[in-house]
C-alpha cells in the first residue's frame, strides 16, 4: 500500500455512500436474483419442470 | 518505445480511483451507527420495491398489457367458469401458471425474458401465428401441471374438501378412482378449461366450419 493522498472530504465520503447504496448494492442484488432465477430456469429446461412439493 | 513509463496495472488503476479510494477505506467523517442505518433504510426501501414490483408483474392487467395475451387466451377466458361463477371467485392469470413458492416464481419471472424477446419479434403477433404456435404452449403448461400434479389448481381446489355427494356420478366416480389415489391431477383429465384448445391443422374439418 502507498500512502493515503489526502483524507477524503464530507461530500466524497457522503456520494460515495449515495452511489454504493442507491445503485451499487441493489444493482448487484437484482443482477444476483436474475442470476439465481435463470440459473433455475436452465435447469428446468434441461431436467425438465418441477414436482409437486 | 522500451523507455516509455510503464502503464500502471488495471488493479492499481481501480485501487487509486477516486470513487474506490474512498469506498475501499473506514469512513473518516460518518459514523458506524449512521452508515448502518442509511444501509438499513435503503435495504427496506429495496426490499419493499423489489416485491412491489413482483406483485405488480403478477396481476392479469400486467399480463394483458400484451396484445398476444389480450387478444387471444383472455377472450377465450372469459366465457368460463373462471371468469364468473356463482361463488363470485375470479382466477386471474397469474393464479393459474405462475408458481408460489419463491425460486419457482422467480425462475417463472426470469423465463418470461423469452416472452419479451418473442414478443418484440412478433412471434406469436397475428391470431394465425397465435394459433399455429398454440399447440407447442399447451403442451408446455400440460407437461409444467402434470409434473407439480396440478399445484396451481390445487392452490384453490383441494380434492379432500370435495363433496362427493354434490358432484355427478360420473365426476364423483373417476376422481374417487384417480384422483384421490394420486394417479391422476386435475390437468391430466380438465384440459381446455381456460382456453379454446389447440387445434391439430391435420384434424381440421373444414366442412365444420361456420
Ligand atoms: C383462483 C382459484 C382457482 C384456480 C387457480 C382454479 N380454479 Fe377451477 N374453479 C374455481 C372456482 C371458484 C370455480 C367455480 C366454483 C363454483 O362456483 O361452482 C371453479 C370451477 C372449476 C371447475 C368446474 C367446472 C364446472 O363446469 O362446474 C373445474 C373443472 C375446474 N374449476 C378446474 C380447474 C383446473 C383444472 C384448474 C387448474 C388449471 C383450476 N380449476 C384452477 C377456482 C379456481
Ligand atoms: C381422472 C380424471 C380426472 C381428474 C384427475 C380430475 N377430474 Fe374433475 N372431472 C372429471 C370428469 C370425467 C368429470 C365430469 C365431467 C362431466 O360430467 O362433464 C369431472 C368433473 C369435475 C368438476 C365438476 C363436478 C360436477 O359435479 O360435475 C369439477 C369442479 C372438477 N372435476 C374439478 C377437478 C379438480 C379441481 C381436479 C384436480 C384436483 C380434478 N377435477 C381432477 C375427471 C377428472
Ligand atoms: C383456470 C386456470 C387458468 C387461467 C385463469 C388462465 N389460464 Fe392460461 N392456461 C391454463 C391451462 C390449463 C393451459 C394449458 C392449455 C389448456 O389446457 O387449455 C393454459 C394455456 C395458456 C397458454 C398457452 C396457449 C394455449 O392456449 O394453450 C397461454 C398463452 C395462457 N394460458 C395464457 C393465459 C393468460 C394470459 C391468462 C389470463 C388472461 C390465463 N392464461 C388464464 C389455465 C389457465
Amino acid at each position: 500500500m502507498q500512502a493515503d493522498p489526502s483524507p477524503p472530504s464530507k461530500l466524497q465520503e457522503l456520494m460515495v455512500f449515495l452511489t454504493l447504496s442507491v445503485f451499487i448494492w441493489p444493482f448487484l442484488a437484482m443482477a444476483f436474483v436474475g442470476t439465481y432465477g435463470f440459473a433455475f430456469w436452465i435447469y428446468f429446461l434441461t431436467a425438465g419442470p418441477p414436482g409437486p412439493g | 518505445m522500451s523507455d516509455a513509463p510503464k502503464r500502471p496495472s488495471l488493479w492499481a488503476r481501480i485501487r487509486n480511483n477516486v470513487f474506490f479510494r474512498v469506498a475501499l477505506r473506514p469512513s473518516t467523517r460518518y459514523s458506524l451507527a449512521f452508515l448502518t442505518l442509511g444501509g438499513f433504510i435503503a435495504g427496506v426501501a429495496f426490499w419493499g420495491a423489489f416485491n412491489t414490483a413482483l406483485e405488480v408483474a403478477n396481476t392479469e392487467q400486467f399480463c394483458i398489457t400484451c396484445h398476444e395475451m389480450k387478444d387471444n387466451v383472455y377472450q377465450e377466458l372469459q366465457g368460463t367458469i373462471h371468469w364468473t361463477n356463482r361463488s363470485g371467485v375470479r382466477a386471474t392469470c397469474p393464479d393459474c401458471h405462475v408458481p408460489h413458492q419463491w425460486t419457482l416464481k422467480i425462475a417463472r419471472k426470469m423465463a418470461a425474458s423469452r416472452e419479451v424477446w418473442g414478443h418484440l419479434f412478433g412471434i406469436i403477433g397475428t391470431r394465425e401465428k397465435f394459433l399455429d404456435t398454440r399447440p407447442e404452449l399447451a403442451a408446455h403448461e400440460w407437461a409444467r401441471m402434470s409434473a407439480n400434479h396440478s399445484q396451481e389448481c390445487r392452490n384453490c381446489h383441494s380434492p379432500q374438501s370435495m363433496n362427493f355427494a354434490k358432484q355427478s356420478e360420473r365426476a364423483a366416480n373417476i376422481h374417487k378412482e384417480q384422483l384421490l389415489t394420486g394417479e391422476k391431477s386435475c390437468i391430466d383429465c380438465h384440459k381446455g378449461i381456460a382456453h379454446r384448445l389447440p387445434v391439430n391443422k391435420a384434424d381440421e374439418v373444414p366442412a365444420f366450419d361456420d
